[in-house]
């Protein structure tokens, strides 16, 4: 028996260009200045706060202003956001070739946390630079009133400063939000527009707006996903578990049965959540949806040729302030998402998807957990294990939709680790047989 | 004689294995019709709290479970929980739990604790058999094994899900007994011991341990009064009554009770007299007089008078503790209802309709009789305690319909004797072979334990000449028409295969429903499930305050501290009747009485079960009389049961239900917004009545969560009026009504 190698290498192919968080509090106060080598000829800034992410566009024109060639760019974002940051991606205009951006100094005194953009060529003295910023937040929409009656209308409210976030002087700038997808809004269409001259780094004036926004605000505060890999049963197990909120306006006074009873059908627009829909695998069987207490029987399995549909029901309807739990599972062949790879001898595993996208709910935490087949490791024990598992587990803060990308896993395993469960359950039952033909033959009684 | 190339009494042996083995698991399987039907959940009330203290206890370890004082439950009082505690079925969950977990099985509690009763089931039938081939033979033991495994009277008690002490206690029963009948045939001290050591583990597990530790002394009275006295009856009961005894006293929930009260003095004092007696016939094996014996004999009757008269003493003097009320319900059923209504109003505890036994036991009702007069007919020691258990029980199952469960092992017992003695004589195919064909003779093989020692021994025992003896009675009987044979045969084959029909029909349609879920049939005949319950806790544990109070009618207590997880003010534990009075009392007081109640007790929350909408009939208003009687007995002057009837007497909630009804907390809740549902006048569908018309005004609690189909509402009690005035004043304020000006009357 070869020995089996005890390194594994995780391999996470992240398509998107995304950076986990981490709160680095700094421990004196310190005003971080940046030297002012760039001038923002113009910025194009177009706010999409239509749905629960606000997501943020950033065309810049930069001008060297420095008398040295340079690469590096920094983007100022405001600590209170900056722990809502999902993502911050930054392209050139054209190419939409990606830069590289990494998390800066953190200035204690004016709590901005500073990102530095790197181009990959220098920019000569007085040359220019065209590259766009997107970056999504999310809970940066507050329900305003933050208390409605059960099938009053809800208003959101969205504050940001006019002028933008930037370390430079812009000269010119043009501002554009989104506030709805809905068609046929009247007065001005959907957007609203901005458009300034000549503005100081720190100047501010506040951007509010208020709008009705009539859906769930949806949090998933917490949702684990556990991948359970198993050469022997050909089987892959996944099993999710959710803990969501209804971050919208809360209820105002208390629920009553009669008045969802008599609006249901009547009031469709609501920002109560009555029905979820979550999308598996084609194969996916044994699915099964259970909460802390039990089996939840509302709800429904639609097997369509590609994929599987769990429509559900919660036990009752969230309402703002609502908390609910739960977890769902099922099973597909392993086959779908393993590859063996003969050069490397390493087996490929894929995980369809970082996230199960739900709804327009925002995760504030997702844990990715891959249990790797039975080997040398004590990490993780399920069923019939003697020896233990390998368990990758991946954290990340803040996500979204456009997380949910695939991503794979490579391991080495022993064919011969397939013989091990057979092995331990003869080899158990054979001890047992033993014993009992040892007891069978001895003599337990004093004297006869 | 070979077949296969193996000893008959081999394969018998290994034929009877896989038999037994074979009932296990029919016994197991025909307990999963509700995890099938439905899921695996924990079923009704009780099991709710030994599903949660299990969890603590796989948690927390078994110390802190020990030291446990829940103050979630009883608010304010709480509950000392490893103190009041039968903490048997918890320990061995958590065993195997630990077990399975220690191998690298990861079972989940819950699992564990839905499938414990149905595999304690397997265990009982094995027990049953081992008992019943002690009495008789081992295919009147594979009989009984068969029976017991799939008998109603004992399904209904142990289905998968219900999680309860009675799941793992009738195994322990049963076993208790057959090691005590084995203990008495042997007279070894080791049995005895073996026997004290399962009676420990029954008084762990469930309350019903009482039932053992009279029946055991009973029997030997009995022996003993029928001059069966010996040496093997002394060390049984002595080894047992010491040892049993002792362990019985380090549950702390029994503790110092086996010396203390009355139920447990009459093994005291059988234990006494069996120490006289054995003194006696020692001392009478050195003399032999007549005058002696005289003397001696009046020794024994003068010494069990005195302890007799010194019991009694006792107990007058508050020494030892009268019969509990539980105890004496059992002899006058009418006394729980006169004294403690609390009892009485817990349906399980109402007194055995007939159909019932009928019901739970088919065919075996009648053959139970049958099996007594067999017993009667042989009247060795273990037949002996057959009659004083069969007789025994079936008072105890007539008095009470929980107790049914008591009952169904010796019925099983006694019928499957009746039925394999008429085998015996009617299967027997060859009556002129009866050295080795027969079954009879393979049973004096079988009975001798397959260890080489004990031939020898089970040559003199008694269960060999026994055998013997039967022997010859069954040639006596010997059937030699054919067709004879075959009718009844046939015959009983038919009632065979009728009793299981019937027991997986009754399994399947009355005992498999896990009573927090309740199904019914949509139009086109799928199943519907109404999940009102689990809907309304689940509400609660997951958008209240976690140390939120619950107010409920106590059937609901331990269901809200296992599913919402919130604090409760009583539960099904019915420790302390004043308090679950007080709670009737706030029930089936006006508003502003009852919040004064519950601004006392800290009440967030008031659940109320409603059934009116769906016709549930197991709701609150239907339960409303015992808690108005209950509330009576400890507050007579403040709560009157007959403010609740109509002039004519009658039971009402519409137009003509008397105004205390109407003004009751509970009334108001259960019907509150449900005229306006109807848009007018509301109908009530349990009790088929038309409420009266009108809105009912609620001002010290608002509806906070009402389930889809209305049967739990929960309301929030409202916080004092922040300006000082009544809620009631305030509710006026707010529905736009203005207050008289007093200013004005003075003009």
């Amino acid at each position: 028996m070869k020995s089996p190698s005890l390194s594994f290498i995780v391999l996470v192919l992240i398509v998107l260009n995304f950076c986990l968080i981490h709160n680095t509090s700094a421990t004196t106060e310190n005003e971080i200045i940046i030297p002012q080598y760039w001038i923002n000829t113009k910025i194009i800034r177009t706010i999409d706060i239509s749905t629960v992410v606000v997501r943020e566009n950033i065309a810049i024109m930069a001008k060297n202003v420095h008398n040295e060639p340079l690469r590096e760019y920094y983007f100022p974002i405001n600590e209170k956001f900056d722990v809502h940051l999902s993502y911050i991606t930054v392209k050139e205009k054209k190419t939409l070739k990606i830069y590289n951006v990494e998390k800066a100094d953190f200035d204690s005194f004016k709590r901005i946390q500073f990102y530095k953009i790197t181009f990959d060529q220098d920019i000569d003295p007085q040359g220019k630079i065209i590259f766009t910023v997107s970056t999504a937040f999310i809970h940066m929409l507050t329900p305003y009133p933050a208390e409605i009656p059960q099938s009053g209308r809800q208003n959101l409210l969205f504050r940001e400063n006019l002028y933008g976030n930037s370390v430079y002087i812009t000269e010119q700038q043009k501002t554009t939000i989104n506030y709805t997808q809905k068609p046929g809004v009247s007065r001005d269409g959907k957007k609203i527009i901005y458009v300034f001259d000549k503005k100081k780094p720190d100047d501010y004036e506040e951007l509010l707006v208020h709008y009705e926004f009539q859906q769930a605000l949806l949090t998933i505060k917490g949702a684990r996903r556990d991948f359970e890999i198993s050469h022997w049963g050909n089987n892959l197990a996944v099993e999710e578990h959710y803990n969501l909120t209804h971050d919208g306006a809360k209820l105002k006074g208390q629920f009553s049965r009669l008045e969802y009873q008599q609006t249901v059908y009547t009031h469709h627009e609501t920002t109560m959540a009555r029905d979820f829909l979550l999308v598996l695998p084609g194969h996916a069987s044994d699915v099964y949806y259970r909460d802390e207490i039990g089996n939840v029987s509302t709800s429904r399995l639609r097997k369509e040729r590609e994929r599987t549909i769990l429509e559900f029901k919660p036990r009752y309807p969230l309402l703002g302030g609502w908390n609910y739990t739960w977890y769902y599972g099922y099973n597909v062949p392993l086959g779908e998402f393993l590859k063996y790879n003969h050069q490397t001898g390493r087996y490929i595993f894929k995980v369809p998807s970082f996230i199960n996208p739900f709804h327009n709910a925002v995760f504030d935490k997702v844990q990715v957990r891959i249990i790797l087949p039975e080997e040398t490791h004590t990490v993780h024990k399920t069923f019939f294990d003697s020896k233990g598992r390998y368990l990758i587990v991946l954290d990340k803060y803040n996500v979204i939709q456009e997380h949910s990308s695939p991503f794979l896993v490579s391991y080495e395993y022993d064919t011969i680790e397939l013989l091990r469960k057979p092995l331990v359950a003869s080899t158990f039952f054979f001890c047992g047989f033993l014993l009992s033909m040892v007891y069978s033959r001895m003599e337990f009684r004093i004297g006869k | 004689m070979k077949v296969l190339g193996l000893e008959t009494q081999n394969i018998s042996a290994l034929l009877k294995v896989v038999i037994l083995g074979l009932i296990a698991a029919v016994a197991l399987a025909s307990r999963l019709f509700s995890i099938i039907r439905f899921e695996s959940v924990i079923h009704e009330f009780d099991p709710w709290f030994n599903y949660r203290t299990t969890r603590f206890l796989v948690a927390n370890g078994f110390y802190e479970f020990w030291n446990w004082f829940d103050e979630r439950s009883w608010y304010p009082l709480g509950r000392v929980v490893g103190g009041t505690v039968y903490p048997g079925l918890m320990v061995t969950s958590a065993t195997i739990y630990n077990i399975l977990h220690a191998l690298n099985f990861t079972v989940d509690i819950r699992n564990i604790c839905v499938l414990l009763a149905p595999l304690f089931s397997g265990f009982t039938s094995v027990a049953a058999y081992l008992l019943t081939s002690e009495i008789k033979d081992s295919s009147a033991g594979l009989l009984a094994a068969a029976f017991i495994g799939v008998a109603p009277g004992y399904i209904s008690r142990s289905v998968a899900g219900s999680y309860d002490n009675e799941g793992i206690a009738i195994f322990l029963l049963m076993f208790t007994f057959y090691l005590w009948i084995k203990a008495l045939k042997e007279g070894s001290a080791y049995w005895g011991a073996l026997t004290a050591l399962f009676y420990f583990y029954m008084v762990a597990a469930w309350g019903g341990y009482v039932f053992i530790i009279n029946l055991i002394p009973l029997h030997a009275f009995t022996l003993i009064l029928m001059g069966r006295f010996s040496t093997r009856l002394y060390v049984a009961y002595s080894s047992f009554y010491i040892l049993g005894t002792l362990m019985s006293m380090q549950i702390p929930f029994v503790g110092f009770q086996p010396t203390r009260t009355s139920e447990h003095m009459a093994a005291l004092g059988i234990f006494g007299l069996i120490q006289i007696i054995a003194f006696v016939e020692f001392a009478r094996s050195y003399i032999s007089s007549n005058q002696a014996q005289i003397l001696f004999k009046s020794f024994v009757v003068i010494s069990f008078v005195g302890m007799l008269s010194g019991l009694v003493l006792l107990t007058l003097g508050g020494y030892i503790a009268p019969w509990t009320g539980r105890f004496y319900s059992l002899w006058d059923t009418g006394y729980a209802k006169k004294f403690i209504p609390i009892i009485a109003s817990v349906s399980e505890h109402q007194p055995t309709a007939w159909p019932s036994f009928f019901f739970d036991l088919e065919m075996l009702i009648f053959l139970f009789p049958a099996g007594i007069y067999l017993c009667f007919k042989e009247l060795h020691d273990g037949h002996v305690f057959l009659i004083l258990y069969g007789i025994t029980a079936s008072y105890f199952a007539g008095v009470m319909v929980r107790l049914m469960l008591a009952l169904t092992p010796v019925v099983c017992v006694t019928s499957a004797i009746a039925i394999s003695r008429l085998f015996d004589i009617y299967l027997k195919l060859d009556p002129e072979d009866s050295d080795n064909n027969s079954v009879k003779s393979n049973k004096s093989v079988i009975d001798k334990p397959s260890r080489k020692g004990d031939s020898s021994r089970s040559t003199s025992s008694p269960s060999t000449n026994k055998s013997s003896e039967k022997k010859k009675k069954s040639e006596h009987f010997r059937i030699l028409g054919f067709d004879t044979r075959i009718l009844v045969i046939s015959n009983f084959f038919i009632f065979l295969t009728i009793f299981i029909w019937h027991c997986t029909w009754v399994t399947s349609n009355a005992y498999s429903s896990p009573s927090i879920v309740l199904a019914s049939r949509q139009a086109d005949g799928s199943q519907y499930i109404i999940d009102d319950f689990r809907e309304a806790y689940y509400w609660l544990r997951k958008n209240t305050d976690y140390s939120s109070k619950v107010m409920s009618w106590w059937d609901y207590g331990y269901q809200i501290a296992g599913m919402a997880d919130r604090t409760v003010l009583v539960d099904n534990n019915t420790w302390n009747n004043t308090h679950i009075a007080t709670v009737g009392k706030a029930m089936s007081s006006p508003e502003d009485v009852a919040y004064k109640i519950m601004r006392r007790h800290d009440v967030d929350y008031v659940l109320v079960i409603f059934g009116g909408l769906l016709g549930y009939s197991g709701d609150d208003i239907n339960k409303f009389l015992w808690m108005i009687r209950i509330a009576e007995g400890v507050y007579p002057n403040e709560v009157k049961e007959v403010n609740f009837f109509t002039p004519r007497g009658e039971y009402r909630v519409d137009d003509e239900a008397t105004p205390t009804m109407r003004n009751s907390l509970m009334y108001k809740m259960s019907y509150h917004n449900y005229n306006e549902l109807f848009g007018g006048q509301g109908q009530d569908r349990v009790r088929g009545a038309r409420l009266p018309i009108g809105k009912i005004k609620l001002d010290t609690v608002e509806e906070a969560y009402t389930t889809e189909n209305w049967i739990v509402r929960i309301y929030k009690v409202k916080k004092l009026d922040n300006i000082g005035r009544s809620l009631e004043q305030a509710g006026e304020f707010e529905s736009g009504k203005k207050r008289r000006k007093r200013v004005k009357r003075t003009n």
